[in-house]
């Protein structure tokens, strides 16, 4: 199987003050295209997992190699560029720019990267068309609800055209409906080929809308399970409101 | 007084208090309201119009039609005793799943390991029931039934709640 992200032996451990191990000898393959959830609680390393499968944090021991980039041997500007055009990141706060505009805001990676800025306007201006927030181009993003700053959040992840889409509890300052639009996108996303990994302590989300559940404790993977999605279940079969007859 | 089958009485009242319906509609209008969560036996739907008829809270209406059937609807009283069950917040006991409690209280008692393999698996379970639920949901929505979405958001939430009792269970048990 073709892998996008091969962790194989990762440990990652802080040393300041108390010696925490935040991973533990943790291997975790990752194929182009998956759509994989990482779940745990608080402290269960996935924060730790997500920082170094997004080359900003260095692991203490193990190899991380990403669409074909050795991240345990790469240098700071390696490590820049890697972050710049292969990783795309959903924040939970968002993590716009307020003082400029929607059209803006979704250039700046692609400007980075170098794109001419002709280039990246009408790639941003692409993109946001097809989230659904054309009408929004000028406006500035603090004038936006929650669930439009995440839409325009996922139009910059992808405006490098990401191996990788990084969301890290992308609902977590959303409502229920405006989380359920983002994770509806990201979901649509992925079943047009986008890769995504999606780390968030809430089942919910995870199993909700992850083919794959990869389930943290302690620093360790405790389970990885792949779920069937679109099953012809009977409503009776999950939920039972009345117990009256078999 | 408000013991297991009293939303089926209080269902069929509602359902009565709209508009009269004969047995089979009364069956077959519940179960389009519950989504196809409840599956009613014809004969339980009678034996609760027979006992709502005794009670005075409805009484048979209109001729027998065709095959003998009877329609009923909600009385006065009936009205009142449906308002005022409506307004009553749910304060019965949480209702758990007795089998997998019963089984976790005896592998609990056992020193084998039984029991962390039993979590392992009810966990997947619970994982692979939060993906059908969220799909079950996402169709109810296309088919305009957001009242039939909520169920399945509830039995998502529900899920989520056993969830984080095995997490609980395991640090418990982490601490032996």
């Amino acid at each position: 199987m073709d892998s996008l992200i091969d962790m194989t032996d990762v440990s990652k451990v802080f040393t300041g003050g108390a010696r925490t191990v935040a991973l533990d000898d943790v291997t975790l393959h990752i194929a182009a295209g998956e759509f994989t959830a990482v779940m745990g609680a608080s402290g269960s390393g996935k924060s730790t997992l997500l920082n170094l499968v997004a080359g900003l944090d260095r692991a203490t021991s193990g190899r991380i190699v990403v669409d074909g980039i050795d991240l345990t041997r790469a240098n700071e500007s390696q490590l820049a560029r890697y972050r710049r055009s292969h990783v795309g990141f959903v924040f939970q706060f968002f993590n716009l720019l307020s003082n400029l505009t929607v059209l803006e805001n979704v250039m700046v990676p692609a400007e980075l990267a170098g794109m001419r800025s002709g280039e990246a306007r009408a790639r941003a201006a692409e993109l946001l068309k097809e989230l659904g927030m054309a009408d929004v181009h000028r406006s500035y993003a603090a004038n936006l609800s929650g669930g439009q700053r995440q839409r325009v959040a996922i139009a910059r992840a992808l405006i490098n055209r990401p191996a990788l889409v990084l969301a890290d509890e992308p609902t977590g300052a959303l409502d229920s409906r405006a989380g359920d639009q983002v994770m509806g996108l990201l979901v649509e996303l992925n079943r047009r080929g986008q890769t995504i990994l999606l780390v968030t302590h809430d089942a919910k989300l995870a199993a909700g809308h992850g083919r794959r559940v990869v389930t943290l404790r302690d620093g360790r993977v405790h389970d990885d399970v792949r779920l069937q999605p679109q099953r012809a279940t009977e409503p009776a079969e999950l939920v039972r409101l009345g117990a009256d007859e078999a | 007084m408000y013991g297991q089958g009293m939303s089926l009485r209080f269902g069929v009242l509602g359902l009565l208090a709209e508009e009269p319906l004969h047995g089979y509609e009364v069956k077959t209008r519940f179960e389009e309201m519950l989504g196809g969560t409840w599956k009613v036996n014809i004969g339980s739907v009678y034996q609760v119009l027979q006992r709502l008829e005794r009670d005075g809270l409805v009484e048979a209406t209109g001729d027998r039609g065709d095959r003998g059937r009877q329609a009923y609807r909600a009385t006065v009283a009936g009205i009142s005793g449906l308002t005022e069950w409506l307004e009553d917040p749910d304060s019965q006991p949480q209702l758990l799943r007795e089998d997998f409690y019963v089984r976790l209280l005896l592998l609990g008692r056992q020193p084998n390991g039984h029991l962390a393999r039993l979590l392992d698996r009810q966990r997947r379970v619970y994982l692979q029931r939060m993906r059908d639920l969220a799909d079950q949901e996402k169709i109810a929505r296309e088919r305009g039934r957001p009242q039939v979405a909520l169920l399945f958001k509830g039995g998502q939430l529900h899920t989520e709640a056993e969830l984080k009792f095995l997490d609980a269970v395991v640090d418990e048990m982490g601490k032996e």
